[in-house]
């Protein structure tokens, strides 16, 4: 079972909200610990419920919209998630469902999620410093 | 005094509101708008002639293997050429799979969360109903997400990625799965198979593709145990309890594409269209699309296909309310989808249901739940026949200059691509969804759309939760988020009201 697994989502061909893509090839970039898996979630929804299996500590990256200043990254652990973000089944909130039904789906072990969320586009220094904030809390440091 | 409802609709897939006229609780007008321009037609003109197969498949993040499909086809129909066997097994297998997520997604992620809704607390069956349909939480909610979650893996196999996979082309299909591929095909479908015969129906596929009837299948619902408590059971039961067989007729008139996948009826498989009774052989040149009521103009975007364009009116007048443009078979509006398939075809239990009882929220969503089993036969049969040692691409050349069209059934109806190439670059390009066919404005002779038709006379019982009116659009599966508005007869708002969680 690996120990932690990074999964990016956003859309290449949208460059607002291409970030998490970036951060994604930040970190495929890097030789990453053999313990972490890093994956290209895209656009993926309720589809991306096979990466939550196996594994003990998820970071999800994408970006966010009104949590912080611009071109500033911040952590959300899965319950805040829930709180600001209960949506139906859609196109924008097929993950936003997974994540709700999540703590109901009887995984073994239930993974402990977290969002690195970035503001704006996505600079340099802010893209590395989310690939950084995803690396240590998959690794739990 | 009248009151007008428009209801932002979640859970479905896209952008679309719902504006209806409530007159002493009945509905007695209503308008289906679509709220954005799509405009993936204008993206595509001027691009070389396979875009359209890398393009297409972003329309829906749900359908991408259909407008794949279709795309390749449309590209196919234009040079004249055909596919091998292997490659249109493989074809059907990965649209098969789609389609096998999409219906039991719907129905139990989207379209029995309202029967969950506080509304019914009074009705016998609502505690097993929230138990069942809550969101997140029911027991039927999370077993779909659970046993849906590994179908894309048949799709990621057989074409190497999933969504937006690209390993259908002119010519057949890029991809040469091995006998170990197929094996592991066959597992995963195996597991749905049992998921499905055990908890959706509760006994075998060959049991409840036996049933012909009505009085069969009451027969069979009260036979056992297991059939009155499996989801199609208790959805049956609950259905007709909460009133969903009265809601939602529609226009009495289906349409379906010319199909490469047969379930029953080689006859039928070029396709149909079903009005009062009377089915007729499809006929792609009956289509046509009417602007009249739709934000585009008229002169240059009316007509078949091939021929109307997608060009925005800047400042369109109040009657032009809706992006999706009228289709029209043969003039009049068609209802596409897992029922029109069903009665086309010719499914007994299916036709039995509308010739007893009318077309309903209710036979739309059973005939949805319902085909999941003739799907689930056909792939098996599909796995068996692919043969490792043949081709499953034969190479095919484009013409510079040329139309095709390309028409599938894909999960929420009939598909349709049309395509023209000039000088080897995109010329013209037109996209009918099935969401275009069901949620179309009004015509040019002001003849309204099939859910517009399906809405006129339900009942509402509170303005503002109208959840009837949620029922009744969400049987047809809109591919677009939906709202609801409420305005009074004199035009007053009431308000913009959400449904759902």
């Amino acid at each position: 079972m690996k120990k932690g697994r990074i999964i990016c989502v956003g859309n290449r061909l949208l460059s607002a909200d291409a970030v998490g893509m970036l951060v994604f090839d930040e970190l495929r970039s890097r030789s990453l610990n053999k313990d972490i898996d890093l994956v290209e979630g895209g656009l993926g929804g309720l589809d991306l419920l096979p990466w939550f299996e196996g594994c003990s500590r998820i970071a999800l990256v994408d970006r966010v919209v009104g949590f912080c200043p611009p071109d500033t990254v911040l952590r959300l652990e899965l319950a805040d998630m829930l709180t600001f973000c209960r949506q139906g089944y859609s196109h924008s909130g097929g993950l936003l469902y997974l994540l709700n039904s999540l703590p109901n789906l009887g995984l073994d072990p239930m993974p402990v999620v977290c969002l690195i969320g970035i503001e704006g586009a996505g600079s340099p220094q802010t893209v590395r410093k989310a690939a950084e904030l995803a690396l240590d809390f998959v690794l739990n440091t | 005094m009248a009151q007008t409802i428009s209801m932002p609709l979640n859970r479905v897939e896209g952008d679309l509101e719902v504006k209806v006229t409530v007159h002493k609780g009945i509905v007695t007008e209503a308008q289906v708008i679509g709220t954005m321009f799509r405009g993936v037609e204008t993206m595509l003109t001027g691009r070389g002639a396979l875009d359209g197969l890398v393009i297409t498949p972003r329309v829906c993040g749900i359908c991408s293997i259909s407008h794949l499909l279709a795309a390749a086809m449309a590209l196919e129909n234009m040079a004249g050429s055909s596919v091998s066997v292997n490659s249109r097994l493989v074809r059907n297998l990965a649209l098969s799979t789609e389609k096998l997520q999409s219906d039991l997604r719907h129905l139990f992620l989207m379209f029995t969360a309202d029967l969950a809704k506080k509304k019914y607390q009074d009705q016998a069956l609502y505690p097993e109903a929230a138990q069942r349909y809550q969101p997140y939480r029911g027991s039927a909610v999370v077993a779909t997400i659970l046993a849906t979650r590994k179908l894309p893996q048949i799709i990621a196999i057989l074409g190497g990625q999933w969504p937006h996979s690209a390993f259908i082309v002119p010519g057949g299909v890029t991809s040469r799965p091995t006998q170990a591929d197929l094996r592991q095909c066959g597992m995963l479908l195996g597991e749905f198979r049992r998921w499905y015969e055990q908890s959706i129906l509760g006994c075998s596929i060959e049991e409840v593709m036996a049933i012909g009837t009505c009085d069969q299948f009451n027969d069979w619902l009260e036979k056992k145990e297991a059939h009155y408590n499996s989801e199609l059971g208790f959805f049956l039961r609950c259905g007709r309890a909460f009133g969903l067989d009265s809601l939602g007729a529609g226009p009495d008139a289906y349409l379906t594409a010319p199909d490469r996948i047969r379930y029953q009826k080689p006859e039928t498989a070029g396709g149909g269209f079903l009005q009062d009774g009377v089915l007729t052989p499809f006929d792609q040149q009956a289509i046509i699309e009417q602007v009249k009521h739709a934000r585009y103009h008229e002169r240059i975007c009316t007509g078949h296909p091939l021929v109307a364009e997608t060009h925005p009116v800047e400042q369109p007048a109040d009657s032009k309310y809706s992006w999706c443009k009228a289709p029209r078979y043969a003039g009049s509006p068609a209802e596409t989808g897992p029922l029109a398939e069903a009665l086309i075809e010719g499914d007994s239990l299916c036709t039995d249901l509308v010739a007893s009882q009318g077309a309903s929220a209710l036979t739309r969503e059973l005939a949805r739940l319902l085909r999941p089993a003739r799907i689930l036969l056909n792939m098996e049969k599909w796995l068996e026949r692919i043969d490792t040692s043949k081709t499953f691409y034969r190479p095919t050349a484009l013409p510079d200059d040329g139309t095709g069209v390309g028409l599938i059934q894909a999960p929420r109806g009939m598909l349709g691509h049309w395509v023209q190439l000039s000088g080897g670059y995109i010329d013209h390009y037109q996209i009918i969804t099935p969401t275009t066919w069901n949620a179309s404005p009004r015509d040019d002779r002001d003849v309204p759309g099939p859910i517009e038709q399906a809405l006129l006379g339900t009942p509402v019982e509170n303005p503002e939760d109208p959840v009837e009116v949620g029922h009744v659009v969400r049987s047809f599966d809109p591919c677009m988020v939906c709202s609801v508005h409420a305005v009074s007869k004199n035009g007053l708002s009431l308000g913009r009201l959400r449904i759902g969680t």
